[in-house]
């Protein structure tokens, strides 16, 4: 544990320094929180900040989680944690625990903005949402720390990355609204496990029980619990 | 009976149809200092990776201070430093960060602030370590190597990029380790380095020990006049096109 906190207290402060996080992880974020808000009104921002609060959860789970690790692949310095006590699982940990606290601050904001912007409340109650948050996050986090144990160079993991990031981005109801897209479109985007988080993030804001939910539920921990099983009997120092 | 730090039987391993180590046999003991010489290519990141356990042998046994280096690599690196040919740092971290960073890696770590003095590198503490010039990102590489206090030190290129002033002060370091009772395999390309640091030197070629010995022994078995010029008759020409 305190080697991990080690690892975690050096790689948050990192995290911090990149630019890459700051802007994509923080500030676009809260600048689509304030445009959707601004066009959808006082009715439709709850349901535009369901969809909000899950894209930090994409930045950090789909990009700068397995960026992350690729990177420190490609540069050798897993090769330096591996000639040291430290264990895969204290990296790991320490990666998506990083990642975490850029997730939260991210949502943080946002929630921020939908609040005192927008008057948003979180009519399901905050526990409901944040059961949703978790699963999504579990979800999406093992996907990529699959992207990370799977690809096999810095290129390859930039190309899955992107391959999962941009459909979820765009198609999962985080920034287009799914309410809005043709049946045919909206009845695809659910093979993209973002989309039924954000379903369940949402439902929990205005209050309703999304349909399926526990199909949902079960659906993102099932991904959790394979993602986290291959990613840690795949796991590569180099 | 002199006891054995690094042992290796048979160590073999191929990347495709290149076969980088066949069957390698080398014993390293307690308080000696040892130098892999070779040419680029010889095998030697490859034997010394190998041996640690930081890469898969095809086949071979190694044992380092005792230990399965595979199955037991997180009680083994609790008691061996590794300075990488090429080291990786995170982009951003700064020197002082990594330096906390890594001695937090270890149950008993040497005072790292110390080391930074010892190695010149005291002011750089609040320094990027991207920003640092190459022979200070050298001595950094072999200052992480010493935190765990070792048994052993494994060094890839200990010197290379370092002016002749850094060279001769991190020999020193490594002389006052030596004292301490550390075992060094060190694997170098400077002949000089070699005469001054070891007492037995092994010659890889295409992934085999192809002469052994001193560095008088190896010179007097080559009817060379140096190390130096013993290594060129031993091993042979590189093989560069000219």
């Amino acid at each position: 544990m305190k080697k991990m906190l080690s690892i975690f207290t050096v790689e948050l402060k990192l995290g911090f320094r990149s630019a890459d996080m700051l802007l994509f992880g923080l500030a676009f974020p809260v600048a689509i929180m304030l445009l959707l808000g601004a066009v959808s009104g006082p009715g439709g921002a709850p349901l535009a900040f369901g969809g909000v609060a899950a894209i930090g959860i994409c930045a950090t789970g789909l990009m700068g989680l397995p960026l992350t690790l690729a990177d420190y692949r490609h540069r050798r310095v897993l090769k330096r944690f591996q000639a040291s006590p430290a264990s895969p699982g204290a990296l790991l940990a320490a990666q998506a625990l990083t990642q975490l606290c850029v997730a939260l601050a991210s949502s943080g904001l946002v929630w921020a903005v939908a609040r005192y912007a927008y008057g948003v409340r979180v009519v399901g109650g905050f526990g409901r949402f944040a059961a949703a948050y978790a699963a999504t996050l579990a979800a999406i986090y093992a996907l990529g720390l699959l992207v990370a144990a799977l690809t096999r160079s810095m290129k390859a993991a930039n190309a899955a990355a992107s391959l999962l990031y941009f459909p979820m981005f765009f198609l999962s109801g985080t920034t287009v609204p799914a309410e809005i897209m043709p049946p045919a479109l909206r009845a695809a985007t659910g093979v993209l496990p973002l989309s039924h988080g954000v379903e369940l993030m949402k439902a929990a804001v205005i209050g309703v029980p999304a349909v399926g939910e526990a199909w949902r539920y079960a659906l993102l921990l099932g991904i959790a619990a394979v993602g986290y099983t291959v990613a840690a009997l795949r796991f590569r120092w180099d | 009976m002199e006891e054995i730090v690094l042992e290796t039987r048979g160590l073999a391993k191929s990347y495709g149809p290149v076969r980088a180590l066949r069957g390698v046999d080398l014993t390293l003991r307690r308080g000696e200092s040892l130098a892999l010489l070779g040419h680029n290519g010889a095998g030697k990141t490859s034997f010394v990776e190998c041996a640690l356990g930081l890469r898969k042998a095809d086949a071979g046994q190694a044992r380092v201070l005792g230990l399965d280096p595979t199955a037991d690599r997180r009680r083994l690196f609790e008691r061996v430093g590794v300075q990488f040919q090429e080291s990786g740092w995170q982009d951003r971290i700064k020197v002082g960060e990594l330096c906390r960073l890594s001695a937090a890696l270890y149950a008993c770590p040497r005072d790292w602030r110390e080391l930074l003095s010892r190695f010149g590198l005291a002011d750089k503490l609040g320094a990027y370590v991207a920003a640092l010039s190459g022979g200070q990102r050298q001595r950094l590489a072999v200052l992480l190597a010493f935190l765990p206090g070792p048994e052993l030190v494994v060094l890839d290129e200990l010197t290379t990029g370092l002016d002749p002033a850094a060279r001769h002060a991190v020999w020193d370091q490594i002389d006052e380790l030596r004292s301490d009772g550390c075992s060094v395999l060190l694997v170098s390309h400077y002949m000089d380095e070699v005469e001054r640091l070891c007492g037995r030197a092994a010659i890889l070629k295409d992934g085999q020990i192809i002469a052994e010995g001193s560095p008088k022994e190896l010179t007097r078995q080559a009817g060379a006049k140096n190390l130096e010029e013993a290594f060129l008759r031993l091993a042979g020409p590189e093989g560069l096109v000219a």
